[in-house]
């Protein structure tokens, strides 16, 4: 099933655990956080496409969407660097002849960003369950909103 | 022992400028330079390894092998030779990132999974890291959005 | 531009509406053939119970006037129709990167299997009414302009206070 790491932005508070865990998990960072205008920290990760354009433009075979997931072989690797100009998210990147680019930290059970990140921004998942926690929420919130009113003065917080 | 120099031959037509070769030569005998935006790729003209690493890398076949018998016959000059490429600049920081020919190479690539615009606004006009920037921005965009609610 | 407006004090959670919207995205738009299909057909309506409170509510794409997910999607796969209103998908254009499920408040973008893109409600074009809202047996679910759907919750309240100053109970 593909799998990849998916941000709840209402969470992200810039702190850089992410990028830290996955440098020291990895030889360098491959998730990037920025805060935009002072207003959002968004972090920002190789997004695991289903379609993989990377992949796509790869002319040595290096890059190969097989069972669900993207493989990288560096021994087929020629630095052409063609694979970083394909990736519409700059997630890319070739450093020291290998393409760098998150690989959910393969062999380990848990990705290091997920593990670590202390608001709980960051989590694994299926493609398909991503609506599903979204939507029970919002169910709740309407449900909540129909219901009794609260008396005038007091803030639900949800 | 059979001498093995021999001179490199890139085809001007096809090679794209993606300096690929020059990473993959043990030698380094492959050299490239980038100023502002130009990018030049310089081929020796000599090389006396018997490898085929620089031709092997080469994504578009570009690059074969003269030898000093032949060369005298064909037309191919034993000399060395620099290709150069004009770099495009990134549409937002103006920064030059590619070769028009990489980028030509990379649309027709990704065109055989999903149809690309010829022009404006996409995010092959832009450096990746450029492209990272804006697909933040537009994520942050949506968070801004939902804090409303 | 008409849109599912959900009544949520209505449903019943029969789920008539999910079921209604995949046959209409089948091939045989016919329920017992639509099982045996590969692919299968997939919903885009999600009726949601909450165990806590013992309620089902139905959600739907909202298509948004500034939909996030138009904004995220880097080859404009989703985008807004210019002619209808309706946020639209067009798989050929999609990778499946699925950012737009990420941000979709609502998380009504699902994915296709085989396909391997995302899949949302399209308010059923080739229907004047969309299946869901046909198929729904309490109307929990109109087919209407929000100015509109709006003028008919108005008139209940309005309808509500008229009751209670009749009867004394609003002095």
């Amino acid at each position: 099933m593909p799998e990849a790491v998916y941000a709840d932005l209402s969470r992200c508070i810039a702190c850089h655990a992410c990028e830290l865990a996955c440098e020291r998990e990895n030889e360098s960072a491959k998730i990037f956080v920025q805060v935009v205008r002072g207003l959002a920290a968004v972090p920002v990760s190789c997004r695991q496409c289903e379609t993989p354009l990377c992949a796509a433009v790869c002319p040595g075979e290096a890059l190969n969407y097989r069972d669900s997931r993207l493989e990288y072989d560096a021994e087929k690797c020629t630095g052409c660097r063609l694979c970083v100009l394909a990736c519409p998210f700059g997630t890319a990147e070739l450093r020291a002849g290998v393409v760098e680019r998150c690989d959910l930290c393969q062999g380990k059970e848990i990705p290091a960003c997920v593990a670590t990140c202390p608001s709980g921004a960051l989590f694994c998942a299926e493609a398909e369950n991503l609506g599903e926690d979204i939507r029970t929420r919002r169910a709740e919130r309407i449900k909540k909103a129909l219901g009794n009113p609260e008396p005038a003065g007091r803030r639900v917080n949800r | 022992m059979k001498e093995s120099t021999r001179t490199l031959a890139p085809e001007e037509e096809k090679c794209i400028g993606c300096r690929a070769c020059t990473s993959a030569c043990p030698e380094k005998l492959i050299t490239f330079s980038e100023e502002e935006k130009l990018r030049s790729i310089s081929f020796p003209a000599n090389c006396s390894s018997d490898c085929e690493l620089c031709a092997l890398a080469c994504p578009e076949k570009a690059i074969s092998f003269i030898f000093p018998d032949e060369g005298e016959k064909s037309r191919v000059s034993l000399e060395s030779q620099t290709l150069n490429f004009e770099l495009v600049p990134c549409q937002k920081c103006g920064t030059a990132f590619a070769t028009r020919r990489e980028l030509e190479k990379v649309r027709t690539a990704i065109s055989e999974k999903i149809p690309l615009p010829s022009t404006g606004g996409f995010w092959m006009e832009l450096c990746p890291g450029c492209r990272q920037a804006a697909f933040r921005e537009k994520q942050a965009k949506t968070i801004i959005q939902a804090r409303k609610f | 531009m008409k849109e599912v407006m959900i009544r949520p004090e209505r449903c019943m959670g029969c789920r008539s509406c999910e079921i209604a919207c995949a046959v209409e995205h089948s091939e045989s738009k016919d329920l017992f053939s639509a099982i045996g299909e590969s692919p299968v057909p997939c919903k885009r309506i999600y009726v949601e119970y909450i165990p806590d409170l013992a309620v089902a509510i139905p959600i739907t794409c909202r298509h948004c006037e500034d939909a996030p997910c138009t904004t995220v999607c880097p080859t404009k796969a989703l985008s807004r129709d210019e002619v209808s209103r309706r946020v639209i998908h067009s798989p050929e254009l999609c990778i499946g990167c699925w950012t737009c499920s990420m941000v979709c408040n609502y998380g009504v973008i699902g994915r296709q299997k085989e396909a391997r893109v995302a899949m949302k409600c399209d308010l059923c074009p080739d229907r004047e009414i969309p299946a869901c809202v046909e198929a729904c047996p309490t109307r929990a679910l109109v087919y209407a302009e929000v100015k509109d759907f709006s003028g008919i919750k108005r008139s209940q309240a309005a309808l509500k206070l008229a009751k209670g100053m009749q009867t004394g109970s609003i002095p």
